[in-house]
Parts: C-alpha cells; sequence; structure tokens
C-alpha cells in the first residue's frame, strides 16, 4: 500500500484546519454541559435543602447586575496593582537570583536545598508575619503575591542554567562565539523554555497568594469582595465573582499558553495548561 | 585535482603534536588521577588527511578535544601556527562525537551560527548555509528543527556546520558513526572532495577501519588507555579517490594491517573494563 508521504508527516498543516473546529466544539459542548450540570444541581439543591447553596442560572445571572454596580471596578483595580507589582517584584528577585544561583556551583550547592524546602512551604502561613510587618493595605499583599511568585521563578531558572550542556558552549566556542555571544545565543535560547514555564507557574501562585491574602485580612480586592459577599450571605453574588475569577485564570492560561507556542518557549496543549494556572 | 604529491608539498605541520599527556581525577577531583594520553607526538602536515584509530576509551576524544582548545589543562604542547593552544584556534572547525546540534536553531540557523558569529551579513549566510545544506543532503529538512531529524540527519547538520565555516584545519571526532554505510560512503566522498579543493588539514576519529584507509593519508593506530602511538600507517592508495576504491586488493591489505595492530589493544581495553 502507497501513502502519499505529506499524509505520514506530522509536520505538514492540513491536519490543522480539520482539527481546530471540531476542538471548539468540544470546549463549547464542555460549558453548555457544565451550565446543565449546574442547573441540575441547583434544581436537587432546592428540592433537598432549604438554603441555596446552588443559585438557579437566572438567579446567578441577575447576581451579576448587582456585583457590577457596587464598587467591584475598584476592586478589580486593587488586586490588578497589588499583582502588577507582586509579579513584577517576584519575578524580578526570582531571575535574578536564580541566574546568580545557575551559574555558580557552589553558591548554588549551599542555597538551592534551602530553596526548594521552602518552597515548599504553603506561603500563606507567612502572611500573619507580612501583616506585622507591612499593615493591612496593599503592601502585605504586594510581599504575599512576591513571595509567592518568587519560589517558582528561582527554582526554574536554576533548573535552566544547569540544562545548558557543555557542549552546546564548546560548539559555541569553537564556532567563535565570544562569551558575551554565548550568553546571548546559547545561555538564553538554551534556557528560555524552562525559565518561561517558570514565570508562568509563578504568575499562578501569584494571583492564588494575592486572592488568598485578601480574603484574610484586607480593606479591598477581589478576594475580599468574595469574603464579603459570602459573610453577608449574598450567595448568588459570590458565585458570581467566583466565576469570574475562573474565567479570567483560563483565560490568562490561554494567553501565556499561545505566547509559548509562538515564541517556541513550550509546546504544550490546552490541557497542560489548565493544570498550571 | 589533488593527489598525493599534492598533499605533501607543504610540510610545515599545520598542527604539532608535541609530547601531550593529559589526567582526568575522578571522583569529582578527589580520586587519583587517571592519566588518558601518555606522551602523544605527531605533526600534520597542511592539507593531510590523518585518521585516529584506538581502542574505545583509549583517549581519542581527549586528543581532538586539547587540540580544539577546549581543555586548557594538559602537558606538553598541541602547536597550531607555533602557537599552544589553550584556547579554541579561529582556523579550525569540530564535528563533536556527541550529538552537539542547538536544540532551539533550525537546520538552516544552525549551520548559520558560526557565519553569524562572525558577522556573515544575513543574505550571505544564508546562500552559503543553503548550499552546505544542500551538499550534506538536508535540503528538505533546512527549516526542521533537531528534535523532528534522526540521528544520522542531525550528525550531518553539524558536518555542515563546521564545513561552511571552511577551516583551515577540521577535527571530526566519529563524525559518520551514526550514519549508515551508504550515506557514509556519499559523504566520505563529499568530505574528500571539499578537503582537497580547500586545501584543509584534517584529523579523523573513527572506529571503521575500512573508513580510515579510505579517507586518509595516515592512519595512526593508539594503544589503550593512556593512549600513546602504536604505529602510524602510510596509505599509498592514489588519489582522487572513490568509494570504488574497497575493492583494490591493497585496501584490503592495508585494513588487515591495521587489524592487527588493533587487535591486542582492543583486547587490552576489553580486558580493563572487566576487572572494573
Ligand atoms: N572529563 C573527564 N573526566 C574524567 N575522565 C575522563 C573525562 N573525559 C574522558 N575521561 C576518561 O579518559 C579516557 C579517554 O576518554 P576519551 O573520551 O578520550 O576516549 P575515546 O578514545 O574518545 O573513546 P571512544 O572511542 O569510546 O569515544 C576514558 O577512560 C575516560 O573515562
Ligand atoms: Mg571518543
Amino acid at each position: 500500500m502507497t501513502v502519499p508521504a505529506a499524509a505520514l508527516d506530522p509536520g505538514t498543516r492540513s491536519n490543522r484546519p480539520a482539527r481546530a473546529p471540531s476542538l471548539s466544539r468540544v470546549r463549547l459542548a464542555g460549558v453548555l454541559g457544565v451550565l446543565v450540570l449546574w442547573e441540575a444541581a441547583a434544581t436537587l439543591f432546592a428540592r433537598l435543602a432549604t438554603a441555596d447553596f446552588f443559585p438557579h442560572l437566572w438567579t446567578l445571572a441577575a447576581a451579576y447586575g448587582e456585583v457590577f454596580s457596587s464598587r467591584f471596578a475598584t476592586d478589580v483595580a486593587l488586586t490588578g496593582y497589588e499583582l502588577f507589582w507582586g509579579l513584577l517584584f517576584g519575578i524580578g528577585s526570582g531571575l535574578l537570583l536564580g541566574l546568580a544561583l545557575g551559574l555558580n556551583h557552589f553558591a548554588r550547592e549551599i542555597v538551592e536545598p534551602l530553596l526548594v524546602y521552602l518552597g515548599t512551604v504553603p506561603k500563606i502561613v507567612l502572611y500573619p508575619v507580612l501583616l506585622l510587618f507591612l499593615t493591612v493595605g496593599v503592601e502585605s499583599k504586594i510581599a504575599m503575591a512576591a513571595l509567592s511568585t518568587f519560589f517558582p521563578v528561582v527554582l526554574h531558572t536554576i533548573t535552566a542554567a544547569t540544562e545548558v550542556r557543555p557542549l552546546w558552549l564548546s560548539a559555541a566556542r569553537v564556532l567563535r562565539a565570544s562569551a558575551l555571544q554565548r550568553l546571548r545565543y546559547v545561555y538564553l535560547p538554551a534556557m528560555a523554555p524552562s525559565v518561561y514555564s517558570g514565570i508562568r507557574l509563578g504568575i499562578a501562585a501569584g494571583i492564588i497568594g494575592t486572592l488568598m491574602a485578601e480574603t484574610k485580612a484586607a480593606q479591598g480586592g477581589v478576594g475580599y469582595r468574595v469574603i464579603y459577599y459570602y459573610s453577608q450571605y449574598d450567595i448568588p453574588e459570590m458565585y458570581a465573582v467566583l466565576i469570574l475569577v475562573f474565567v479570567f485564570s483560563i483565560a490568562l492560561a490561554s494567553v501565556l499558553g499561545w505566547i509559548g507556542r509562538r515564541l517556541r518557549l513550550s509546546d504544550s496543549d490546552p490541557a497542560e495548561e489548565g493544570a498550571l494556572l | 585535482m589533488s593527489t598525493m604529491t599534492d598533499h605533501r608539498t607543504h610540510t610545515t605541520g599545520a598542527l604539532v603534536v608535541d609530547n601531550v599527556s593529559k589526567s582526568f581525577r575522578g571522583d569529582g577531583g578527589l580520586g587519583e588521577p587517571v592519566p588518558a594520553l601518555g606522551n602523544v607526538s605527531l605533526q600534520v602536515d597542511h592539507g593531510e588527511f590523518v585518521s585516529l584509530i584506538g581502542p574505545s576509551g583509549c583517549g581519542k576524544s581527549t586528543l581532538i578535544n586539547i587540540a580544539a582548545g577546549l581543555v586548557g589543562d594538559y602537558d606538553g604542547a598541541v602547536r597550531i601556527h607555533g602557537d599552544r593552544v589553550t584556547t579554541p584556534h579561529p582556523g579550525i572547525g569540530m564535528v563533536f562525537q556527541e550529538e552537539s546540534t542547538f536544540p532551539w536553531l533550525t537546520t538552516q540557523q544552525n549551520v548559520e551560527f558560526g557565519l553569524r558569529m562572525s558577522g556573515v551579513s544575513a543574505k550571505e549566510r544564508r546562500d552559503q548555509a543553503r548550499d552546505m545544506i544542500e551538499l550534506v543532503g538536508l535540503g528538505n529538512a533546512a527549516e526542521r528543527y533537531p528534535a523532528k531529524l534522526s540521528g544520522g540527519m542531525r550528525q550531518r547538520v553539524a558536518l555542515a556546520r563546521a564545513l561552511v565555516m571552511e577551516p583551515e584545519i577540521l577535527l571530526m571526532d566519529e563524525p559518520f558513526a551514526a550514519l549508515d554505510e551508504q550515506t557514509r560512503m556519499v559523504l566520505g566522498e563529499e568530505l574528500l572532495r571539499i578537503q582537497s579543493k580547500l586545501q584543509q588539514t584534517v584529523v579523523f576519529v573513527t572506529h571503521n577501519l575500512g573508513e580510515a584507509v579510505q579517507l586518509s593519508d595516515r592512519v595512526v593506530a593508539m594503544t589503550a588507555r593512556p593512549a600513546t602511538i602504536k604505529a602510524i600507517v602510510e596509505v599509498d592508495l592514489p588519489r582522487p579517490r572513490d568509494s570504488s576504491i574497497v575493492s583494490s586488493p591493497r585496501y584490503g591489505e592495508l585494513v588487515a594491517e591495521l587489524w592487527s595492530l588493533l587487535r591486542d589493544e582492543a583486547i587490552a581495553a576489553l580486558g580493563e573494563r572487566e576487572r572494573g
């Protein structure tokens, strides 16, 4: 049997257009499925219990009116501000220390195990300390975001630096690359995929850290808003905000995934991206 | 056209290996020093093609790496144009024994790498790399990344990446080991053609005795570790050569001679490995 060579080559573009619509159809079906399940659960709960733990879809829709007419935009802006600075500090310091340790074998031997152990501690346990030093305002949230972001970034950067194969450096040297050129044309591209996945994990951790902190002690922000609605027993409004958070996370994950694929930093599929954020 | 006599007209010693020794310390620098090379001396003339053969682990790669300037710390001297080599000399090119292509670059970009580092213009390096890629038979894989290539194809990328620089001295550490016999033959002929055209000096490591005879002016047989030179065999086959040379009786005699030189060393090397 003869098969056209193009049909066997995984690199050809021919199988793409056929796959894309079916994938979006699957996603659409998934969203519809979730809505149906939600409504089924809401109906069931309405029968079984008096409490409205599961609001009906129309109640939920109405709750968005209430949420958006409150000072929700201010909360989003506040959380955005905290995240921006937190992620900036966390990613920046993670990259710098990661590079320094990755290129210095001796320092790495000492510091890396420490970072690995500290990295596994849930950062939220340090939140009281941050509150103590930085008060209940934005500073403690920024610190929380930075702390959460820092560990995945620094650990991935160290790994990335140690994964640069000496043979690549030798090959580059024989091909007349100067030390600076080796940094730019070997270290950088060789490390980029691993560093980028560290940054993605760091962003996810930073968002979690910030929202958690806002639910514990804060004067505003998206996490604060969730806990506020909860304490007022405005359950539909609470869900409405939570759903926005989910949608935002998914959107951010796909944007980061798309950027990664565009820059050839990752070729992971969308399923993996969901797991990252 | 290049002939035997052409190769011998310049006898200035393009690459001089003068009493070179090298020991490695095992166990992260704490163990006993293990000698890998013991007092090797060799002169490779300008335009000459010299092969190194010897049992596995005897120190051939070590010698090649020292000549490439990748091992700064060794005893004795490797000299290129009279200078002791401790960093890569700009006139050398190298094909490594292990996989050394850059996985983040396409075939085309890999082959352009050295030209780019030396500041060759984008258009010029694209054309030069393109030609070299055609020459090693990767014309339809130019835009692919190494992960999508076979081991033999990747090795040809590495070969093209070195050749495109037109190095004066070419160090090749088992460049064809991952290739099938047919590709090996074709690329061998191509290498000889380029080498005689550019009057390149080649030091070529191989385990394939036939290949050594087919390509070389001289074949250096090395002993088991620590490597010293056991014998040097002159290959008195006429040039230009092509792969039909393998059917000549002299070819068979030379291969047999090399094998008899290596046989004891191979057994010695194996025995050492069994003892641990
Ligand atoms: N960086 C190193 N550290 C410690 N020992 C080394 C190092 N490089 C090589 N050796 C040792 O030196 C000896 C010679 O190694 P080398 O790679 O030069 O052998 P070779 O002749 O190229 O072998 P092969 O034909 O299998 O490639 C080996 O015993 C090897 O274990
Ligand atoms: Mg070797």
